[in-house]
């Protein structure tokens, strides 16, 4: 976590002494929603300033998401709710308002008026097959990894520098 | 003893009866942009938007508390890179990752799954109101949660005041490396080397057959694969004629079959008609010639990186 905090959810978790903490540990943080959707209303953070899913490393991601597994159950044992929605907003138009990485938990129960259904549309099959084939190649490359920015390699340009004053090589640069 | 039997009939009822289970083997057509060991990610019927991705694990689960841990961390890892995939492809500028346990919660299949969505208002849907509470209310709340999260994770979380109880040590995931340890044999290695050798011998050749180099030529190997000098002009206009190196008969053939020939027997070769030889520039090069002629495959990886052993 650098000092200067580069955004309010950073300075949030600077000060988190003045807000309700429920788990933390060195990597994220989760605290109690002041302004909930329903009474519990969770929120995990990375401490890092991450902006969206894509920025967070995959190691993080996987125990946030772990985390919030054992929060929804916790949730779900302690208080008197029916179920639980994990809900991550990643982009303005998914409705994020802060520009920090948060993992919404949202507990539910059947008169709360929550809602988080969408309009059931029955899709074309013709429609679908053209998502499918469009989609599947875009799937295939970004499991593989082709989408991550490559990764820096400095020793590579040692070894050029060497070269060039090595006599042997030299002569290569003088042949006619 | 019913009971359980009952229940235990009642979930294998489900698991048969189970929608996804039977996708995921195929019984039931479906379109699926990924699978491995784990998950498989298919296109939803009833879609929110266009690009609507399920994932889903191969294994039924029936809620999320009884995945475990590794299989929601992978999860969690394809998941991110489907998202990926959703705001490359441009099917939306924004993607929604949705989870439902419950009925309550939009739950519509007794099988866990994720839902990736991509996303082109904020309007359309998952629109969370806030409302207003009673500080009190959130303290009572936090005390609760607090204690059952602590029980779950197993880790001390310093603003909770009552002690903890421990459980049990979580089990370590065990993994049987198996490395798969490739065997060159020794000739398939030696025509490796040659392979490479002709970039990299043209120094060494030359070294290595014994001459020694007059100042004002400069040295180079031809199109026949000999030796051969040209007089280096200082600032003079006129183009000298080239000329061969005379060397020694064997040197000669040697230098002609260079290519083919092994790298050892060629260095025993040449060594012998070294030691016979007076004019030697570069004795300690070829002794270590010697040496390194008789190394291993390692040698490989460092031509490779540098050209130089």
């Amino acid at each position: 976590m650098t000092d200067k905090p580069q955004c309010d959810i950073c300075e949030m978790i600077m000060k988190k002494d003045s807000f309700k903490v429920v788990y933390e540990d060195d990597e994220m943080i989760a605290m109690l929603h002041e302004a909930p959707a329903f009474l519990g209303h969770t929120l995990l953070i990375p401490k890092e300033h991450f902006r969206i899913i894509e920025e967070v490393p995959e190691k993080i991601f996987s125990n946030m998401f772990n985390i919030s597994n054992n929060i929804s159950t916790a949730l779900f044992e302690s208080l008197n709710i029916h179920g639980t929605n994990i809900l991550i907003n990643n982009g303005p138009e998914a409705g994020q308002k802060f520009a920090h990485f948060i993992v919404n938990i949202i507990p539910r129960t059947d008169t709360d008026g929550i809602n988080m259904e969408w309009p059931p549309v029955k899709a074309d099959n013709l429609k679908l097959e053209n998502t499918h084939h469009f989609l599947k190649t875009y799937v295939e490359k970004a499991i593989l990894g082709d989408f991550d920015e490559p990764k820096k390699i400095t020793h590579v340009e040692k070894l050029v520098e060497n070269d060039k004053d090595d006599y042997m090589v030299k002569q290569f640069h003088r042949m006619p | 003893m019913s009971e359980t039997q009952s229940a235990e009939q009642a979930a294998a009822l489900q698991k048969q009866n189970c929608i996804f289970c039977k996708i995921i083997k195929d019984e039931i057509p479906s379109k699926k942009v990924h699978e491995d060991k784990i998950c498989v990610a298919i296109l939803d019927i009833n879609p929110a938007n266009e690009g609507h991705v399920i994932l889903l694990p191969k294994e039924h689960y029936q809620i999320m508390p009884q995945v475990p841990k590794e299989v929601i961390m992978h999860l969690g890892i394809v998941s991110k890179k489907i998202s990926k995939a959703l705001l490359i492809s441009t099917l939306g500028k924004s993607t929604s990752i949705f989870v439902a346990n419950g009925a309550v919660a939009g739950q519509k299949a007794p099988h866990f799954m994720v839902h990736i969505i991509p996303r082109k208002s904020e309007k359309e849907f998952f629109d969370i109101q806030s409302t207003t509470i009673n500080a009190d209310d959130l303290d009572k709340v936090k005390n609760i949660i607090i204690k059952k999260i602590e029980n779950i994770t197993g880790k001390k979380i310093h603003s909770s005041p009552q002690q903890i109880i421990q459980e049990a040590p979580l089990p370590v995931h065990q993994v049987n490396y198996q490395r798969k340890e490739e065997i060159i044999p020794m000739e398939v290695a030696e025509e490796k080397i040659q392979e490479i050798k002709p970039l990299f011998t043209h120094p060494r050749k030359i070294s290595r057959v014994g001459i020694k180099k007059e100042k004002g030529y400069l040295y180079y190997i031809d199109a026949d694969g000999d030796v051969a000098r040209v007089p280096m002009a200082r600032g003079g206009k006129k183009q000298r004629k080239s000329e061969k190196v005379k060397i020694n008969e064997k040197e000669n053939t040697e230098s002609q079959n260079n290519e083919v020939d092994n790298n050892k027997n060629s260095d025993e070769d040449i060594s012998e008609d070294n030691n016979s030889n007076t004019n030697l520039d570069n004795t300690s090069s070829d002794k270590s010639d010697e040496s390194t002629s008789r190394s291993n495959l390692d040698d490989i990886s460092r031509l490779l990186l540098g050209g130089r052993i």
